[in-house]
């Protein structure tokens, strides 16, 4: 029989303290670079370097495995290097007040012009009404009014001199004019006019008709001529107010004379001034929003004077390099800006400088990066972003106007284009969907940066982590490790990715057992934290989390749970499971039974039956199966019927990983050898009856040795393990120490064969060269019992067709 | 100068009653407006008077009458009753009129309605007034028999003194009053110093000068005045007429007192020399 078990050396590979040349982390300089990683780093590398559309980045990995912080210094780094963005300002759009315009200027100069606009504002505030008191002003607007008026008057005289001269007089009413016939000077009364002649009354009519028309047309002609009159007033505004502002505004004109959207800024700016000249005079008379409610004069002109302020929505006056923008919580508005509004008298206002930037605004020109769960989770932010990054520009839109949930009038600010480049940080199975059921994901984000969930356990990556511990424990100010402490960790991050010769990258996790270790170094006051409080700190982790598994060991050493580990029995083994619970895993032995009768080839998982089994482990009981009908009379049908359960378990089994300990338990029943129950057993079979590895070895090795420790270590007690597990060994310290005092074994197997050996102590047996196995072999007994099984099945079958 | 307020009673020349005529028209209420001032601070009692023009009557019964709208141009026909309820409705309020100004400047007021030719019915009423305030625009009809032709019609018929008010002017708060050294103008003089002294306005002499030597006249006039009164006094050589407008802008004229001599003389009483003074002025017979 082969020697399959494990030395102590092969159960944990231990971190050399006397590798590390220091004696404190506090000595070692910080770790500036990211451990391992380099496939990821090449990524990012590509991916903040390429200017081409779509290649914005994915950084997937485990959380907390350090890829923002990764991903934060490489860009960090980058944008160090690139110049700064513009300044973006939001004004009024004087034509179209709900579709305020966007000005870009040069770096910092956007709260400049916005100081140099309030100050312009400030300058017209007595130049435009002082212009507007002006002598000259008023005499130029009386002369227009005097002209008015005499051409009025002049208009009536003649008029009037026409009346008179045909002896009519004309008369005012409550309502307007009349004619009226005179005599001596007197208006003719009726019952004089009824006295006069026809030929005079007619002459007398004729006369007032014609001035009633010539009335007419007077009348009509002075809107016109009033019209005439407000076109000369407002060029005489234009003009007297035009050497007022001019000035002001041709020397800020001077001031942005390179930047031709200020310059037609202004140019609105002057216009509109001068067609609101009456604004600017103060007044005292308010203005009535409701009866009995006033708003005083200088509030409206306050008021009306914001229409002329600059909103600065992005200042980079204080910024060095690009922009990178890291956005907690991407809301739809957090991301594309908003635009508020302000309560007035039961109404919403808002105006133009109620527009808020977003993230991209800040990050315009430079790198956003943001956690790809939180966006996904944010209503409408995920469709947001990708339609931004689609059109190349940043327009704000309230989400209730986009889904048409409100109809009010509110703002269209203009959309600012947009240059950015995009990260996403997230888990890998976001990716993945992303990639498969979204199909504008794969066009947006074409460089995907993968974290590796482990990296090499190397002397340089030991190295590596030493440093990174002492700039974790400096950073968060903690005490400083000694080497034992150090290689404790290390040890500990093989463990967490169940290989000993790989290191966890999940750095987040790590930092978290350094702190807790820092606290039990101080409850025990100690300068440096040792191996002792990493220990410490990692059992109550543990401890904290156990509590299910401590009660499954106690049912398991009260019997509640029957769990043997001692003895033999034919179809009946130790299987090996382990359960998550959150972050914390276990594993816990369960019984597996198998029993065999006549039947029609079938291997029933009880567990599939009643839909208590996943598809894998559904999958590993059908290989059986196959096992038995490739290994075992070929040349007969298989005729059994074999049932295999999981006992005492009433939840979910999943994972093929007891496969081979069905297979052996179905084999003990086939053959009537008994299995010892001092062995667990955990590995997945193919149907070639090699031994395949499986996942949580340790987790499964350590629950069967608690179980054999409460029971009673006998020293007969052990675990078959599959051969390709050895390398992902790194035990606790009571089982690794149990085997070298030779209470407890580790045994690894490739075959089905190797592992029947030992849980049965027979040879399994190989065939001769007639093909025959050895009479006293397990597969001697296995086939025989096949074969007498067919037998009965065919005579049963002739016996049937009779 | 006795700077505490005095009551116009106590006061010599004191004016008691100003007529005010109302068509309920912007103009008739801007000057009501600027009447019921001056009557506040002369402590008057306000009389408004509304006149049915009889010939707008007699027009009305002529079968061709018609009207044509101030500014729809619009022809309508004319009939008495009509026209006798426009009259009613325009009437009514002018009374709404009087009575809000008169209760806002706390002053009494009395109203009364008459019928027949404009200019009689207030020839008629200024028996038994002190002013008679009347505009000069009317409803911009230029010089005709209607606007324009009350005021020519009062200044050369009144008996009283009138008080030309203009559209669109903001007054200041001194009294002004010109003086020649003239029994009127001393009259003139002492009424001016008598409205200053109840509300305690500021007042400005204006010397008119001839021939007459300005020292003798300024010494006249403070005489009258009080040799201690706080007082402005201005010499206006009668060749530099055309300087009033300015030395009343300065002074911030409230009211101007031109006694009816002088402002014949001068040919203050045309309509457009007064529109360039920019104030009320009252001509004091």
């Amino acid at each position: 029989m082969k020697n399959t078990k494990l030395e102590p050396a092969q159960l944990y590979t231990a971190c050399d303290p006397a590798q590390f040349k220091f004696k404190s982390t506090a000595e070692l300089p910080d770790q500036e670079e990211v451990i391992g990683q380099t496939r990821a780093v090449d990524a990012i590398r590509f991916g903040i370097g390429i200017e081409q559309e779509g290649f914005n980045l994915f950084a997937l990995g485990p959380s907390r495995s350090g890829k923002q912080t990764v991903v934060t210094r490489f860009i960090e780094r980058q944008a160090a290097e690139q110049p700064e963005p513009p300044d973006w300002c939001y004004v009024d759009n004087f034509t179209d007040a709900h579709k305020p315009k966007a000005l870009s200027l040069p770096t910092g100069m956007g709260s400049r012009f916005q100081q140099s606009m309030e100050q312009l504002v400030q300058e017209l505030r007595t130049a435009v009404p002082e212009a507007l008191e002006s002598e000259e002003y008023r005499a130029r607007l009386q002369e227009i009014e005097e002209a008015l008026n005499e051409k009025q008057e002049q208009a009536f005289e003649k008029l009037h001199e026409e009346a008179n001269a045909h002896g009519i007089a004309m008369l005012r009413t409550p309502t307007g004019f009349a004619f009226a016939p005179t005599r001596k000077g007197e208006i003719i009364k009726p019952e004089e006019y009824k006295t006069l002649s026809e030929d005079e009354r007619n002459d007398i009519e004729a006369a007032v008709d014609a001035l009633q028309v010539q009335l007419e047309r007077l009348i009509q002609e002075i809107p016109k001529w009033r019209r005439q009159m407000q076109d000369e007033v407002k060029q005489l505004n234009r003009d007297v107010i035009m050497s007022a502002v001019g000035q002001l505004i041709d020397e800020m004109r001077r001031q942005y004379a390179t930047l031709p959207d200020i310059l037609t800024y202004l140019d609105a700016v002057q216009q509109d001034v001068i067609d609101h000249a009456d604004q600017f005079r103060q007044t005292e008379e308010g203005m009535q929003l409701l009866p009995g409610l006033m708003l005083p004069g200088t509030e409206r002109q306050t008021s009306f004077l914001n229409r002329y302020s600059v909103n600065v929505i992005v200042d980079h006056s204080e910024s060095s390099g690009a922009p990178v923008v890291y956005l907690d919580n991407p809301t739809y508005p957090n991301l594309v800006g908003r635009v508020e509004h302000q309560a007035q008298m039961g109404a919403l206002v808002t105006d133009f400088t109620m527009v808020k930037p977003g993230a991209l605004h800040q990050a315009n020109g430079g790198y956003l990066l943001l956690d790809a769960r939180k966006i996904l989770m944010q209503p409408y932010a995920w469709e947001g972003l990708k339609r931004v990054l689609q059109s190349h520009e940043i327009r704000i839109e309230s989400l209730g106007q986009m889904l048409s949930l409100i109809s009010t009038v509110s703002l269209e600010p203009e959309a600012i284009p947009l240059d950015v480049k995009v990260v996403l940080l997230g888990e890998r199975f976001l990716y993945y969907l992303l990639c498969e059921y979204d199909p504008e994901f794969s066009e947006l984000f074409k460089v995907a940066a993968d974290f590796d969930d482990m990296v090499e356990r190397s002397d340089d990556n030991n190295q590596s982590f030493a440093r990174f511990l002492g700039t974790l424990a400096r950073q968060d100010k903690l005490r400083a490790l000694d080497t034992g402490a150090v290689a404790r960790i290390i040890d500990h991050s093989a463990r967490m990715v169940e290989d000993s010769e790989k290191l966890s990258s999940r750095f987040g996790k790590i930092a978290d057992y350094l702190r807790e270790a820092d606290y039990w170094a101080g409850q025990a006051s100690r300068e440096q934290i040792t191996a002792e409080d990493v220990d410490q700190a990692i059992d109550a982790h543990d401890k904290r989390l156990s509590r299910i598994r401590e009660r499954l060991q106690e049912e398991t050493q009260r019997g509640t749970l029957m769990i043997s580990t001692e003895g033999e029995e034919v179809g009946q083994i130790n299987g090996l499971s382990v359960m998550q619970l959150g972050d914390y895993a276990f594993g816990h032995p369960s019984r597996i039974t198998a029993r065999v009768r006549l039947g029609k080839g079938e291997v029933v998982d009880i567990e599939r039956e009643i839909e208590l089994g996943g598809p894998i482990h559904s999958k590993g009981v059908l290989i059986l199966g196959g096992f038995l009908s490739g290994r075992y009379c070929p040349e007969q049908p298989l005729s059994l019927a074999a049932s295999l359960v999981f006992e005492q378990t009433y939840g979910g089994v999943e994972g093929d990983s007891a496969s081979s300990a069905e297979l052996y338990a179905l084999l003990s029943a086939l053959s009537g050898i008994p299995l010892k129950q001092s062995l667990a057993v955990t590995g997945s079979v193919n149907q070639l009856g090699q031994v395949q590895a499986i996942g949580g070895v340790n987790e499964k090795i350590e629950g069967f040795f608690e179980v054999c420790r409460n029971h009673g270590l006998t020293g007969d007690q052990g675990v078959l393990i599959p051969g390709a597990n050895v390398k992902h060994l790194m035990l606790h310290k009571d089982v690794v120490e149990a085997v070298s005092q030779g209470k407890f074994h580790i045994h690894a197997v490739n075959t089905i064969d190797e592992g029947i050996e030992i849980l049965t102590g027979v040879p399994a047996g190989e065939r001769d060269d007639r093909g025959n196995y050895p009479a006293e072999s397990v597969n001697y007994s296995v086939e025989q019992k096949l074969a007498a099984m067919a037998e009965h099945a065919h005579e049963h079958e002739e016996k049937a067709d009779d | 100068m006795n700077t505490k307020k005095r009551r116009m009673t106590d006061l010599p020349g004191r004016i008691r009653r100003i007529l005010v005529a109302l068509d309920a028209s912007q103009q008739s209420q801007a000057a009501l407006e600027t009447a019921a001032a001056m009557a506040e601070r002369m402590q008057a009692e306000l009389e408004a008077m509304f006149v049915e023009d009889i010939d707008l009557l007699h027009l009305a019964d002529l079968p061709f009458a018609r009207e044509i709208g101030f500014t729809s141009a619009s022809r309508r026909l004319l009939d008495s009753a009509a026209m006798a309820r426009a009259f009613r409705v325009r009437a009514g309020q002018a009374r709404a009129m009087l009575e809000s100004i008169a209760a806002k400047h706390k002053i009494a007021s009395s109203f009364r309605v008459t019928r027949g030719n404009v200019l009689t019915e207030l020839l008629a009423a200024t028996e038994t007034v002190d002013v008679v305030a009347v505009g000069t625009s009317g409803h911009k009809l230029g010089r005709g028999q209607q606007a324009g032709s009350t005021y020519t019609g009062m200044l050369e018929s009144c008996r009283c003194s009138v008080l030309v008010l203009q559209e669109k002017i903001t007054p200041g708060d001194a009294v002004v009053v010109l003086f020649d050294g003239s029994d009127e103008s001393v009259r003139g003089l002492e009424l001016a110093r008598s409205m200053a002294a109840s509300h305690e306005d500021p007042l400005s002499v204006v010397l008119l000068t001839r021939d007459a030597d300005i020292e003798k006249l300024q010494q006249q006039a403070l005489e009258y005045v009080g040799a201690t009164a706080d007082v402005d006094i201005r010499a206006l050589p009668v060749s530099q007429l055309d300087q009033l407008p300015a030395i009343l802008n300065i002074t911030k004229c409230g009211v101007f007192l031109v006694p009816r001599s002088i402002s014949q003389t001068i040919d203050l009483l045309d309509i457009e020399r007064l529109a360039h003074l920019r104030c009320p002025v009252m001509l004091l017979s």
